[in-house]
């Protein structure tokens, strides 16, 4: 009897760390560094619309819009989805000019697990702008490895 | 590559438009195995043009985060009339087209 629970407590010790590895986020700021360096970030302008809770993160509906008017003075340059789960954090990256429409995009998107979607959009004064939204994944599009 | 482009064809002078497309792709991430054990390769669409009339609309770039067949939908403000160019190509150097035409009612 006490083996068994010496051998539980060793198994727990060796299990709980890599859980806590698996199950850890990619920090917001490191994040945005890894994209956009060390530019100051303001929230707004951005609108990123993704459903709360999700069943299946092999397909999850995301819609996101920019104000902006679409001047050649002032319009989108570019616009980034991330995700601070997935293997791969960069999404999609989309690159605007000034004859664009204003952008607003619905795709699918596949997530790696719950976690914040982020997306960032760069006007032509270089400002970035952000939006956030926490999602919970019932069952992860990552089955493997990951 | 099999997809189906999804647009209102005829629109009223300066307003947009919305278009849908719809590509099948597998977009495999490279982070699956087969029965054998061995990975899958990558390949994901990893390009994704729009042009009207000669005219770069936006151009994506794509990676595994993207569900397989990758749908999308945008706006589009055609001002006047025109061909509407949607080219994409995947990891395997395979690219694909989807061509339609706009036509303004006034």
């Amino acid at each position: 009897m006490k083996s068994r629970r010496k051998l539980l407590w060793a198994l727990s010790a060796f299990l709980t760390p890599h859980f806590e590895v698996s199950a850890q986020h990619l920090a917001t700021s490191d994040l945005l560094k890894q994209f956009i360096g060390n530019s100051p970030v303001q929230e707004g302008r951005v609108v990123l619309q993704i459903p709360r809770l999700t069943d299946n993160g092999l397909s999850v509906p995301l819609k996101v819009s920019v104000e902006s008017a679409m001047h050649v003075n002032d319009h989108v340059l570019q616009l980034l989805l991330l995700s601070n789960r997935n293997p791969r954090p960069l999404i999609a990256a989309f690159e605007f000019g000034p004859e664009s429409s204003k952008p607003n995009f619905l795709t699918r998107v596949r997530l790696g697990g719950s976690q914040t979607v982020f997306a960032l959009a760069q006007m032509s004064d270089g400002s970035w702008w952000l939006d956030s939204a926490e999602v919970e994944v019932t069952e992860s599009a990552c089955l493997d490895q990951t | 590559m099999q997809s189906r482009l999804q647009i209102i064809p005829s629109v009223l002078s300066g307003q947009g438009t919305t278009v849908r497309l719809l590509i099948r792709h597998p977009m495999e991430t490279g982070f699956r195995f087969d029965v054998n054990g061995s990975t899958i390769p990558k390949n994901v669409i990893h390009t994704l043009a729009a042009q009207l009339n000669g005219v770069q609309i936006f151009k994506a770039t794509l990676d595994s985060g993207i569900s397989a067949d990758p749908f999308f939908q945008f706006e589009i403000k055609a001002s006047q009339g025109g061909k509407l160019i949607l080219q994409w190509t995947d990891d395997l150097g395979r690219k694909g087209e989807a061509v339609a035409e706009i036509k303004m009612q006034n």
